[in-house]
């Protein structure tokens, strides 16, 4: 009987020191991921003076929920929540809109023209305008200082049209032709036929879109002067500006008031990212297999 | 299931038309915090004016209350009776920045006054001879009913050498500052050297005398652990990489790169200095004896903050005046302010002063002002007595009073949550640096009453103390020329960026003392104008 040689070298699959060296690492890389969060909360609840000494590292210390209880009374911070639940709904509902929209025809084979506008499409995706001619053409599209300006010149995404050709062209041809047969017309085909094929993709777009807007504030910060119209994320933006004023620059009075006001944000700040941070959070979950799903969407070529 | 779907499906289509409706009712608004102005409600109509500016940034005494400050319903009234009607469009002051540069970028959807301080002189110079902003010279001789001239020639005659640009022309009106003791005497407040007073007397140690003293008080601090935390960890707070921390005037040198000495009426570069050489040296003893706090070098304020609260910090530099410090410690304590302390024979140590007259913020008139006269009749309201006591004081009776010397002081020294309860504050808190500029004659008197008696010697001791260097430069230099700015901008960049680095590494001792022609031969190379 011939004896099989073992390789004492062979690392086997399924053996349990593997698993306990992946397992470890993958725990090293969990909490390396987790802790920034982590300590974020913790700041959030400790004790202003213990915030502002750096002392907090691994639990709360002196608890303190009233930076909360001030977050929540702002009805600044409120404005900011429902502004940004309107900017994202609109714009994610306008996203997909435009992206299937954008998208279908390109997949239409006897389209004259197609590999032209893929390419006209791509242009922009490289090359932007610039900050100063946006501003004007908001601006005299009557849109500074609404949420217009805000959701109109985010609602159409060449990347998000792209994915979603990618996914149409993906549907068997025959079930187009199928349809054609039948009498359906373009309109019917896209919307009863394609579209309910397609919920994974604009389950894709939907996840980008919502992290996107939620997480946006430089649009806001051009175009919104008004401060009721500013996303949450402005909210926060403004607390962390408040606080990087360099005190050098300030004349004897005035450096009163800007100490006054970064010691009593050093601590709000970590409140309002728990705060800014946690609906997002509480989204990944749930949509996470549509994240990778939408990661190899875009890797695939033609 | 379905209905399930229709639910959501209606919700995001709701929200989708609230979104819409909510958009198309701000663009109808047009609610910048656009508020209609409060004066000329009795009819005098003539004088419409948009606004654009910072919103302030105090967290309680907000521009939105106004109504509630009586201060505001005298300004209101100065203005209404200069037949003014005023829109404010207020921007946050964190996004102010943004906003400001990209409208007068564009040039578009301008107000008639605007507060420009977030641009700096270059931008302001090109935006005036694109014709963006107005020359306010003639403006100011056809229209104006004197105010503005009195202030400028006879108040703060130094505010118009310094606003004043190198074709003659005047595109801003700015905040000026005065602060003078005992009536006429300018008031300068001190940048120093700060020393914790409670462990010199905890530990029995003198008020140090000299440099040399200064380093071995620090030195005997730390050994001693004075916050008793069991470790040596009491620190000095000082940034070598740049020339405004107050040890480098005790070596007689100046405040920046290019700084100006205001007696000689010359512009000094500490480089080029006796006492450098020394400075760099007592520098590297003081890291050498990690006294200095390396790890603070360039850090940010909130850094800084937190040695402070940690209670770890023996010595910084700050204002002579300064009681925001003390409160932010963990425990407590208090910091005693330093005079000038002798370094080198030869040399008598300079102080680091404020100077008492101060010119800062922009105010422009644009194009697209339809009423110029109105314009100018808001500034001569802005630029009277009344409005600078309104501004500064407040009301005699509710928020100041004289005291035996005729001097003004506060009456409620509270703190500004508590004013905003009261309702009693002066303007500058309301609404200062927003669209009004502020126009301020501040004493020395009040400042004296509200601080511990410690610092009000040393403020007393600094007023006629010579030599000195002033923190804020820019202040006592000429607007320059386009060919002036954009040779300075040329060299500065470079020459800044190598000062900065080179003054640090020299203080860590990375760099040695023994190649100094070369380091001296590498700048006058950056700055090849010399």
């Amino acid at each position: 009987m011939a004896s099989v040689r073992r390789n004492p070298n062979k690392i086997k699959q399924g053996s349990v020191a593997v698993d306990i060296i992946l397992y470890a690492i993958a725990l090293v890389i969990c909490l390396i991921t987790l802790y920034p969060f982590y300590f974020v909360v913790i700041m959030s609840i400790s004790s202003p003076s213990e915030v502002a000494a750096m002392n907090v590292f691994w639990y709360p210390k002196g608890l303190f929920f009233d930076s909360y209880e001030l977050i929540i009374r702002d009805s600044k911070m409120w404005w900011a929540y429902s502004n940004t639940l309107i900017y994202v709904v609109a714009g994610t509902i306008l996203n997909c809109f435009t992206a299937v929209l954008g998208a279908y025809p390109l997949t239409v084979r006897n389209l004259k023209g197609r590999k032209w506008v893929i390419a006209f499409l791509l242009i922009p995706m490289y090359f932007g305008g610039g900050l100063i001619p946006s501003y004007l053409l908001v601006n005299k599209l009557g849109m500074y200082n609404t949420m217009f300006a805000v959701i109109i010149p985010g609602m159409v995404s060449i990347w998000n049209i792209i994915l979603v050709r990618t996914f149409f062209t993906t549907i068997p041809d025959g079930l187009k032709e199928s349809a054609f047969i039948d009498g359906a017309s373009h309109w019917q085909l896209l919307f009863k036929v394609i579209l309910p094929i397609s919920k994974p993709i604009l389950a894709v777009i939907a996840i980008y879109s919502i992290v996107g807007i939620w997480n946006s504030w430089f649009d806001a910060l051009v175009y919104l002067p008004n401060e009721k119209l500013h996303p949450l994320q402005m909210y926060l933006y403004r607390v962390v500006v408040q606080q990087s004023v360099d005190l050098k620059m300030l004349s004897l009075e005035d450096t009163k008031n800007a100490v006054a006001n970064m010691l009593s944000n050093i601590q709000l700040k970590y409140a309002i990212i728990v705060f800014t941070t946690l609906p997002v959070i509480f989204t990944y979950p749930f949509f996470q297999k549509y994240f990778i799903k939408g990661a190899l969407l875009g890797s695939l070529k033609e | 299931m379905k209905r399930w779907k229709r639910t959501i499906v209606s919700a995001m289509a709701a929200v989708l038309v609230i979104g819409v409706v909510a958009a198309c009712n701000n663009s109808s608004g047009e609610s910048t915090k656009k508020e209609s102005g409060d004066s000329a409600s009795s009819g005098q109509q003539n004088g419409k004016l948009r606004l654009l500016g910072p919103a302030g940034s105090n967290k309680y005494i907000k521009f939105d209350d106004r109504a509630k400050y009586p201060v505001w319903g005298e300004v209101d009234k100065l203005l209404s009776d200069a037949g003014l009607q005023l829109d404010y469009e207020l921007v946050p002051s964190e996004q102010y920045s943004v906003v400001i540069k990209t409208r007068m970028a564009s040039g578009t959807n301008l107000p008639d006054i605007v507060n420009i301080s977030a641009l700096d002189n270059t931008t302001v110079l090109n935006l005036a001879k694109q014709g963006v902003l107005l020359d306010l010279k003639p403006l100011i001789e056809k229209y104006s009913n004197g105010n503005i001239k009195k202030m400028y020639d006879v108040e703060f005659p130094y505010a118009k050498k310094s606003t004043t640009s190198p074709d003659g022309k005047m595109y801003w009106f700015s905040d000026l500052h005065k602060k003078t003791y005992q009536g006429k005497d300018p008031a300068p407040v001190s940048l120093t050297m700060l020393i914790r007073k409670d462990w010199l007397e905890k530990l029995n140690l003198p008020v140090p005398a000299t440099a040399e003293e200064y380093l071995q008080t620090l030195k005997a601090v730390r050994d001693k652990d004075a916050n008793g935390n069991g470790k040596k960890d009491e620190v000095l707070v000082y940034d070598p990489s740049k020339f405004d921390g107050a040890i480098a005037q005790w070596f007689g040198l100046g405040t920046d790169i290019t700084a100006v000495d205001v007696e000689s009426k010359k512009v000094v570069s500490p480089w080029y200095q006796d006492g450098i050489k020394d400075y760099f040296r007592y520098l590297q003893q003081l890291v050498k004896e990690g006294i200095l706090d390396t790890s603070l070098i360039g850090g940010t304020a909130e850094q800084k903050q937190q040695k402070m609260t940690e209670n770890q910090v023996t010595s910084l530099s700050d204002y002579n005046l300064e009681t925001y410090q003390e409160p932010t410690i963990q425990g407590g304590g208090e910091y005693l302010p330093l005079m000038p302390l002798k370094a080198v024979d030869g040399i008598t140590p300079a102080a680091q002063l404020e100077p008492p007259f101060l010119v800062w913020q922009k105010y422009a008139i644009t194009k697209d002002a339809k009423n110029v006269e109105a314009a100018i009749k808001f500034f001569d309201t802005i630029y009277s007595d009344k409005y600078a006591d309104f501004l500064y004081w407040g009301i005699e009776g509710q928020t100041y009073k004289k005291d035996d010397n005729g001097a003004n002081v506060y009456i409620n020294n509270k703190s500004d949550e508590d004013l905003a309860k009261i309702g009693q504050t002066p303007g500058v808190k309301l609404f200062g640096d927003t669209v009004f500029p502020r126009v301020q004659f501040a004493n020395l008197e009040f400042e004296l009453s509200s601080v511990p008696k410690y610092k009000a010697d040393n403020e007393l001791s600094i007023l006629k103390y010579k030599p000195y260097f002033v923190n804020m430069n820019g202040n006592y230099l000429a607007i320059p020329d386009d060919k002036q700015l954009e040779t300075k901008t040329k060299i500065l960049t470079n020459l800044s960026t190598y000062s900065t680095e080179l003054a640090t590494k020299l203080a860590l001792g990375q760099k040695s003392l023994d190649h100094w022609d070369e380091y001296i031969a590498e700048m006058k190379r950056l700055d090849w104008t010399s």
